[in-house]
């Protein structure tokens, strides 16, 4: 469903991914994991084609996103961690803005809305203006737009920030029902016990290289992912300050 | 006693700390987001030169068209009534100061969007107030300039200041520099706290900003007919701005000289300066919590209805117009005046008609000249400039969606022309009734305006991809930045070369000819600024 081959993207001397490869199958849900800064929104970017890499390719359903990017953008939905909307729409208007972008028939867009509007909580809100929304509401409206138009990869960065606990639980189930389906998720997070307790496949990212990638056994064994994590951290922290030990003598 | 010194210390730290800030962010208010990431420092010097270098062009047109006026107001000092030049001048800055401040006031200071970040941390509202209004002075000096630089100049020609007089000037300067932004304050004041109050915050923002643009208006050609009348009439234009006692008082300084009076004049004008500066400070918490609020609307059904791809993007763009009054007023001005002039040009028909009939010229050449003119009042349309700025931080949901990048900039390129087309050819129309040219000239001309609404679409476009300004936290910064200045500047520029081939050509070639000639040279203009377009301005686009 997703398939990245030897990323690279710097940002001037920054290189901010370095070779990065990795591949998602349908019916995967697939977490992405890292510190702060360690690229996995410029990754996520990349492969909704926000940004232009400087080298790889990156591949949505055996499409090349480089040659095809608007193919590749029919087939998936991406939801940023931050969503800003437009504030001067209406939320039933965003979606459907929305929805004509996908060509998303009226019948289909209004049974879809109602769903999952409904699941997110926001079905009545969604003729007020979405400048009278709280963020979380927002984060909600730009879920339910997602996933109006059926994409079969939905690309997440940090979904459940902002999220209350019935929304978080909503979107869990919601995320099972689309790989049930034989679509695919590829999201990043910071809540390590969601990741482990959902995600089929997990990757971490360190500065810009992935460390660890494969089943969510084999990494986590039979600890837990957050031990797994704070271990690579701590290894990495050992080995820079061995360098700049190294440098100073 | 040093404990005591202090707090004050740190507040005027902080102070300078914030208008440091603020004047930064508006010199780079443009093309810091082109997705290049060269060193800060090459794209500042980039920035600051931008900004210079409008200015500077904005500088040269202020001078051609006020020049004139200013030479003649100059004879004033021959007849003892020097202090009317100082006078007229000081009424031609003030209204340039006053219609751009008060719309972007209310933007800049009560509509940022780090305004609720700074007023939960330890600052003072006074301290944001005085920040923001910093920033809002250097604009203003930069518009104040464009006038009284060309005034000053002229006058130091044509009778030349003596040490005292130009130090009064400079003192007078100071003074009126931060009374016209004090009066834009408060008119942008008193917009926010009507608008606080109404359910439909933007419809009354709207209207209100017409209704003082309209105000606006009818001062300068009332006023310019006036000047124009009194200059045959020295002691007519002298008693009637001598009934204005502070102008007269203030401009008399001026021309002979009294550094006192101006001193006392300038302070007083920083006096109200300082107090519309502590007024808006006390209601700023209020306002900016007002601004924020947004009143619910009652609960309906939603509709879901199906549209094509460009007209869902064309609607959004017309929606996100009709939203904000700032983006609606000072993007579209341009269709706002020509329906004005057309509405005023059937209401004195008659009039023009008589006047018209005085030149001894045929209605083919009558009909070119009118309608290549009619291209300065259309080209105020900046939309095309900021279109893509306005998107900020929300670029992400076009460019993430199924849409080629030249669909996402063709959308734009209609609603800029969705604007002017429809009052430009309401306005050809008024003139081909007014002049009655034969049908060929009324449709070339035609031809001619409806390419001129579609070059100057594509320019500003060019300009917006040259200059994208996503990362505002001001969207006035994004509506009014340099990018809407430098779209009018050139579309000022390809209206006079338009006035100059029409003026000359038609004697040279004859009407039809000549109107090919124009109609041609726009023809091959539009084509490659789409080019451009197509091509580069789409790369530019998708490296965002």
């Amino acid at each position: 469903m997703l398939k990245i081959e030897h990323l690279t993207k710097s940002y001037g001397e920054k290189v901010a991914v370095r070779d990065i490869s990795l591949s998602i199958s349908p019916g995967q849900i697939y977490a992405f994991i890292g510190h702060n800064g360690a690229g996995k929104t410029t990754v996520i970017k990349s492969c909704c084609g926000l940004l232009q890499f400087d080298s790889g390719e990156i591949y949505i359903d055996g499409i090349s996103v480089k040659s095809e990017p608007v193919e590749c953008k029919k087939r998936l939905a991406y939801l940023p961690d931050n969503p800003d909307l437009y504030e001067f729409m209406t939320g039933g208007r965003y979606i459907n803005f929305v929805s004509d972008i996908f060509g998303v028939s009226s019948q289909r867009r209004r049974e879809l809305t109602q769903k999952y509007a409904g699941l997110m909580g926001i079905e009545g809100e969604l003729s007020q203006p979405i400048s009278s929304y709280s963020h979380g509401m927002k984060q909600k409206l730009a879920i339910v737009s997602a996933l109006v138009h059926e994409p079969k990869l939905l690309i997440m960065d940090e979904p459940f920030v902002g999220l209350d606990p019935i929304a978080a639980h909503s979107l869990k189930e919601i995320m099972r029902q689309i790989c049930d389906q034989g679509g695919a998720i590829f999201f990043s997070t910071h809540v390590l016990e969601v990741a482990q307790k959902l995600c089929d496949r997990v990757a971490i990212i360190r500065q810009g290289s992935i460390v660890a990638d494969g089943s969510m056994e084999d990494i986590s064994g039979e600890g837990s992912l957050e031990e797994v994590f704070l271990e690579l951290s701590e290894d990495f922290v050992h080995a820079a300050g061995e360098d700049s030990g190294k440098e100073g003598a | 006693m040093q404990q005591a010194r202090t707090p004050g210390r740190r507040e005027l730290k902080l102070l300078k700390t914030l208008i440091a800030a603020n004047i930064q962010a508006f010199l780079l208010s443009g093309g810091t987001a082109s997705g290049k990431r060269g060193s800060r420092g090459k794209r500042a010097v980039k920035s600051v030169a931008g900004v210079a270098a409008v200015f500077i062009v904005s500088l040269l047109f202020c001078s051609l068209y006020f020049g004139m006026l200013f030479i003649s107001l100059a004879s004033f000092e021959e007849h003892g009534y020097g202090w009317v030049y100082f006078a007229v001048s000081t009424i031609l800055g003030l209204l340039f100061l006053i219609i751009g401040s008060a719309s972007i006031s209310k933007a800049m200071i009560f509509e940022a969007k780090d305004n609720s970040m700074l007023l939960s941390m330890p600052i003072k509202s006074f301290h944001i107030v005085a920040s923001r209004v910093a920033a809002l002075l250097a604009m203003n000096l930069a518009y104040l300039s464009s006038v009284m630089l060309p005034a000053a100049i002229i006058w130091q020609i044509r009778c030349g200041f003596s040490p005292a007089s130009f130090v009064s000037f400079l003192l007078f300067l100071i003074g009126l520099l931060c009374f016209g932004t004090s009066l834009g304050v408060i008119m942008g004041y008193v917009i926010s706290m009507i608008a606080r109050r109404s359910r439909h915050k933007t419809a009354v923002t709207t209207v209100l900003s017409f209704v003082f643009f309209g105000a606006y208006m009818a001062v300068i050609i009332g006023g310019q007919s006036y000047i124009m009348e009194a200059l045959e009439n020295k002691e007519l234009l002298a008693g009637g701005l001598k009934g204005v006692l502070p102008l007269y008082i203030i401009s008399s300084a001026v021309s002979d000289g009294s550094i006192g009076v101006s001193l006392m004049a300038m302070a007083a004008e920083l006096g109200i300066f300082a107090l519309s500066v502590l007024l808006i400070s006390r209601s700023f918490n209020s306002i900016v919590a007002g601004s924020s609020e947004v009143r619910r609307k009652k609960t309906s059904p939603v509709e879901f209805r199906s549209r094509g791809l460009m007209p869902a993007l064309v609607l959004k763009e017309a929606r996100h117009l009709g939203s904000n009054a700032l983006y609606s007023m000072n993007s579209t001005m341009g269709a706002f005046m020509t329906i004005l002039a057309a509405g005023f040009a059937v209401i004195k028909r008659e009039s023009l008609q008589e006047a018209l009939s005085l030149f001894s010229a045929s209605p083919e050449y009558l009909c070119i000249i009118i309608a290549t003119a009619s291209t300065f009042i259309i080209g105020m349309n900046t939309l095309s400039g900021v279109i893509l700025s306005v998107e900020g931080d929300r670029l992400w949901i076009l460019k993430s969606s199924p849409i080629k990048s030249i669909d996402i900039l063709k959308s734009k390129l209609y609603m800029h022309e969705i604007i002017s087309l429809p009052p430009a050819v309401i306005f050809w129309a008024v003139t081909v009734i007014l002049v009655k040219p034969d049908i060929a000239t009324a449709a070339l001309s035609l031809a001619a305006v409806t390419l001129y609404c579609v070059l100057t679409a594509n320019l500003g476009l060019w300009i917006n991809l040259l200059r994208p300004s996503l990362d505002w936290t001001n969207g006035a910064a994004a509506i009014k930045g340099m990018n809407a200045l430098l779209v009018m500047l050139l579309n000022m520029a390809v209206s006079t070369v338009l006035v100059i081939l029409g003026s000359l050509l038609p004697s040279a070639v004859g009407s039809i000819p000549a109107l090919l000639i124009i109609t041609a040279a726009l023809l091959l203009g539009t084509a490659l600024s789409y080019l451009w377009i197509k091509r580069r301005g789409v790369r530019r686009l998708e490296r965002i």
